[in-house]
């Protein structure tokens, strides 16, 4: 009779346990892995975000900055320059439109859509609601307060 | 039994590797993050400071032109942004009857901003007719 071979082997306790502490690590690493695809998405669509809102307040400081009369409803402002032209600004269907004094327009998507504009006669403020107002202001409007 | 422990230690060993990967990339672009963010936000905020100055320099130019002064002035600033080392300088051409033109540049460390100014004589005045933000 053949003697009965011992072969080194685990118990059920220990397989369980192993298998537990598997899956808490898979869920952990899967986890950890959704994170960072989600930061790094998020943060690219932030960053263009935030380029886009720039580029359009810079423009819009710059057309406010010559400015010698804003008209301002809340969404839309006609800016007239000293030379007679006007350029108007418009937020419609979820993006913000500039259109220039040779009717050139330029659309910007997904900007402006919670903005709401309103103006004191010398600047023009951007309102989105949540965070502080943008004040642009004209100079040429301010000269023209100081001299009444 | 020696050869196990080393299959062992190869599983943790990587399973630690990839654990420590995902966290430095999730660090990484969270910094990189913040980074950016922090600089966009200095920018601004120089931006901001920068066009306070203009508009400062357009009230010293207007204010020298209605004494009928004319040349290159460096517009005294307030203590505070002495220290960041800010500087505002008006240069108003020699006026004509009808017109005159300032150029107005304000500095910040490593940043600058400047604007022309159109000036036409109204009444007894000088008024404003024109401002190009460069």
């Amino acid at each position: 009779m053949r003697p009965v071979q011992h072969h080194p082997g685990f118990t059920i306790t220990e397989l369980l346990a192993t298998l537990i502490l598997l899956v808490l690590f898979f869920a952990a690493a899967g986890e950890l892995f959704k994170s960072t695809i989600l930061l790094s998405s998020g943060s690219q669509e932030f960053s263009n975000r935030a380029s886009q809102l720039d580029s359009a307040v810079f423009q819009l400081r710059r057309d406010v900055w010559n400015s010698s009369r804003i008209a301002a409803s809340p969404q839309s402002v006609d800016l007239s320059w000293p030379d007679g032209t006007t350029t108007a600004w418009k937020i419609d269907g979820g993006s913000l439109t500039r259109t220039d004094a040779r009717g050139q327009t330029e659309s910007r998507p997904a900007v402006g859509n919670d903005w709401s504009f309103s103006t004191d006669g010398v600047s023009l403020t951007i309102s989105d609601g949540t965070a502080a107002p943008i004040r642009l202001a004209s100079q040429i409007l301010l000269s023209e307060r100081g001299h009444p | 039994m020696i050869s196990r422990r080393r299959r062992d230690s190869g599983f943790a060993m990587i399973t630690a590797i990839f654990l420590m990967s995902f966290t430095v990339m999730t660090l990484t672009v969270l910094m990189a993050t913040i980074a950016a963010q922090s600089r966009r936000s200095q920018i601004l905020s120089q931006d901001a400071q920068l066009r306070q100055l203009l508009t400062a320099g357009a009230a010293f130019a207007d204010a020298k032109l209605q004494s009928n002064s004319s040349g290159r002035f460096s517009v005294p600033l307030p203590e505070t942004l002495r220290q960041s080392s800010a500087d505002l300088t008006v240069e108003i051409q020699p006026p004509s009857n009808e017109t005159a033109t300032a150029e107005i540049e304000a500095t910040l460390p490593h940043h600058h901003l400047s604007q022309r100014l159109s000036f036409s004589r109204q009444a007894s005045s000088w008024q404003i007719t024109d401002a190009t933000l460069d």
